[in-house]
């Protein structure tokens, strides 16, 4: 506490210069964490799609799995069950309003739990065969209620009847998943209805998604699918949702791959001004230095207060950086879009905290390295003399 | 003497000193550096994404695909369509009148047994296919026969992938041979494999084509097809540019990351804007006996105010050319995979702007300490040394 006089008061010597200072420090480590908070909502993306879900999907395009496989699959050892994962992809009133519809059984709602889909909700969809399960983000989102129509156009499933609308009904709101399928929709229909409607050529072809008992099995338990499927007319793609999430965010170019490279980029911008700045300020005090240490002042004594000068700005520059950061982390979300991830708002951690202020503290006692070099070489006298002392 | 003369000399004085104070110089030039060379890196993705998408025969070629679709990838075309889209006005024909227009398909093929991965993609393509697309290349190898399961890769996926000729691919129906290497101009067709149309439709039992892919009589012709086949009560199909295509399929991702660099760009400039800031008003105040005696011997305020400015310019220029010049070794000419195969381009407007992003900050941040240069009385100053 002594020193903090004698640190305000080098502080207050050119006060718009130390402002300044500040200043650059507080931008560089508001950009050091967005860009650690950035990165680390991609890995939470990645990492909330789960190791014991395994998606199923034929190996070559054009065609999908026959549903008879589902009763095979789920005799094999380690799986708990298998739901169907079948899509519809089209639009709602204008080619702009793009959606995708998530065709489902009782046997999808029995082995993906975290949808939170009750048996309750699959009666609604028997009692309406072309009715829509909206979850409650979507429904606000979509702004429907249970008994509005809403027809989707779409190209890729033809319907027997060749229209190219799916006259569906709200059927009701359903609760939001626990855990989100990245690239799943959350709007459910009846995959009854599907297959009776869609063309005769393509019915009882569908992709699974499999529950299994332990994660560290997704690997071994896809080779299995894979392998005894391998000489079939139609060859399967197992793959964990985790690994496929990695894929997608490895396969594009996103913020994650770059974001400790532009952090970095930012330390280093700091790194010449602070220890540049902590240099000026002790080279333009050296008689004040000298005198402290006529008046009895150690070398310890001494180096704490440079190292003080030079680590309490940084420090809160960290600080102040840090808080920005949280501001300016809420509008990462969106740079999840496109990528074919659910990017999750950006928070500002308590691991993101400490490290940035290790780093703030190792950049003020790299900047007052050289400056302590020269003061512990110092010659009281000439200095003194020099300064008329 | 002039102003203008004035700002000369009081400049060159003040240039000439920049040895002394080559610590604090350089905390303007490497920090101009670093926001220019993360801002034109950032920013040669897009350039490149743009210059694959508009380079080739784009603008030359229309493709058609139905209205409901967002990719060929769930795009289903029926033949009754493609009879129909093939008569449409504005498509180029050949000398034995048939029309330059070709009904195509792109396909994902899911990596071998026992790895993950993305999906590699195959074009379905036919002869006319070939023969429209101007720019192709056969690189090394040959064409694939018709009927014959064979591929060709384009020389980006073949640089990515690692895959050249006499490489076999697994493929509905066991492993396709490679057996030729392809440039198309460096559009975006370079990062798949192209296979004989007919052939792969029946070996993956698909139901039809995805889209017709019709080079145009000539480049304005484009409007009379699309409004063609807007028109056609019978068609539910869009037309667009291949070009706009490419663009438009990348679009969404690339402008996110654009902005996403803008708001990156304009946060670091603003770190280098005060820090450019503080170091010249250091320097203001390291050279107050100087600017003192210049005024003194009758220098005008406005000479050191412009010296003090022109100044910070120089280091901020000679920070941007190295930033520039970093990101320009570094990423330009790179293959990269990002939805697509396409090389990193470091375009002459992407200097530019590096190079006028650090002026601006040097013009920012040296516009108060040359006010308050240009402040400083002959007196004042002499007195404060």
């Amino acid at each position: 506490m002594r020193y903090l006089p004698l640190v305000w008061a080098a502080f207050r010597r050119h006060t718009t210069e130390s402002l300044l200072t500040f200043l650059v420090l507080t931008v560089a480590f508001t950009l050091f964490g967005a860009m650690l908070a950035l990165r680390a909502a991609y890995d939470h993306a990645i990492e909330v799609n789960r190791m014991d879900r395994l998606f199923v999907t034929a190996r070559f395009c054009c065609t999908g799995l026959s549903i008879g496989r589902r009763a095979e699959i789920e005799r094999m050892p380690g799986v708990r069950g298998v739901g169907l994962i079948d899509a519809l992809l089209g639009f709602h009133q204008e080619p702009s309003m793009q959606l995708g519809v998530w065709m489902i059984d009782a046997g999808t709602i029995a082995a993906i739990p975290e949808l939170r889909l009750t048996p309750e909700d699959w009666k609604l969809l028997q009692a309406t065969p072309n009715g829509l399960l909206f979850t409650r983000s979507l429904a606000a989102l979509w702004k429907v209620k249970a008994g509005d129509a809403f027809p989707v156009k779409t190209s890729n499933n033809r319907r027997e009847d060749h229209a190219e609308a799916w006259p569906f009904t709200v059927a009701g709101v359903v609760n939001d998943p626990a855990t989100q399928i990245d690239w799943m929709p959350n709007i459910y229909a009846s995959y009854d209805y599907f297959e009776a409607s869609r063309s005769r050529e393509e019915r009882g072809l569908v992709q699974f998604v499999v529950a299994i008992d332990n994660p560290d099995d997704a690997r071994s338990i896809c080779r299995q699918i894979d392998t005894r499927y391998a000489n079939s007319e139609t060859p399967s793609y197992c793959e964990p949702l985790r690994i496929g999430a990695q894929n997608v965010v490895d396969s594009t170019i996103t913020m994650r791959q770059m974001s400790l490279g532009i952090g970095a980029a930012g330390l280093f911008m700091i790194l010449f001004l602070c220890a540049n700045s902590v240099a000026e300020s002790v080279r333009e005090r050296l008689p004040e230095f000298a005198v402290l240490k006529t008046i009895g002042f150690g070398d310890r004594q001494v180096a704490t207060l440079v190292v003080l000068e030079s680590v309490l700005p940084a420090v809160s520059g960290a600080v102040l950086g840090m808080a920005l950061a949280s501001l300016l982390s809420s509008f990462t979300s969106r740079l999840g879009e496109g990528s074919g991830l659910t990017l999750p708002a950006a928070s500002i951690s308590g691991g993101i905290v400490a490290l940035s202020l290790g780093v703030a503290l190792l950049v003020g006692a790299v900047s007052a390295l050289l400056p302590l070099r020269r003061l512990r070489t110092m010659e009281l006298a000439p200095v003194l003399a020099l300064a008329g002392l | 003497m002039s102003v203008f003369r004035q700002l000369l000399t009081v400049s060159a004085i003040g240039v000439s000193t920049l040895p002394q104070r080559r610590g604090t110089s350089f905390v303007i030039v490497a920090g101009v550096a670093c926001v220019v060379a993360v801002l034109v890196s950032m920013l040669s993705i897009a350039a490149g994404q743009t210059r694959m998408s508009l380079s080739g025969g784009g603008r030359d070629r229309a493709i058609i695909q139905p209205k409901a679709v967002t990719g060929e990838s769930n795009s289903n075309l029926g033949q009754d369509q493609i009879s129909i889209v093939l008569n449409a006005p504005g498509i180029a024909r050949g000398p034995e009148g048939s029309p330059l227009a070709d009904p195509e398909f792109q396909m994902g093929i899911m990596p071998p047994l026992g790895s993950f991965g993305d999906p590699l993609e195959i074009r379905g393509i036919g002869p006319t296919g070939i023969r429209i697309r101007d720019e192709f290349r056969i690189e090394a190898g040959r064409l694939f026969r018709p009927g014959v399961q064979e591929l060709l890769i384009g020389v980006g996926a073949s640089k990515v992938l690692g895959l050249g000729i006499g490489d076999k691919v697994l493929m509905p129906g066991g492993f396709w041979p490679i057996v030729g290497i392809f440039s198309n101009g460096g559009d975006a067709s370079e990062g798949v494999f192209f296979a004989d149309a007919r052939t792969l439709l029946s070996a993956t039992k698909r139901k039809g084509y995805a889209s017709v892919i019709a080079k145009l009589a000539s480049p304005e012709s484009f409007d009379e097809m699309h409004d063609w086949i807007g028109r056609n009560p019978a068609l539910a199909l869009k037309s667009e540019r291949v070009s706009d295509y490419f663009l438009r399929s990348g679009g969404r991702q690339l402008a996110l990351l654009t902005r996403a660099t803008y708001v990156i760009g304009v946060i670091m400039a603003l770190g280098a804007l005060f820090g450019a800031t503080k170091i010249m008003y250091a320097a203001v105040r390291a050279r107050t006996r100087e600017i003192g005696t210049l005024r003194a011997v009758g220098f005008g305020g406005v000479a050191v105010a412009g010296s003090v400015l022109l100044e910070a310019m120089l280091l901020a220029l000679i920070g941007a050319a190295l930033g520039t010049l970093v990101a320009w070794l570094a990423f330009d000419g790179r293959v990269v995979y990002s939805g697509g195969v396409f090389r990193l381009h470091v375009s002459a407007p992407l200097l530019a702007l590096g190079l006028a992003w650090g002026a601006a900050i040097a013009l920012l941040g040296g516009v108060f300490p040359a006010i308050r240069a240009g402040r400083l009385e002959a007196a004042t100053a002499l007195r404060a040394v």
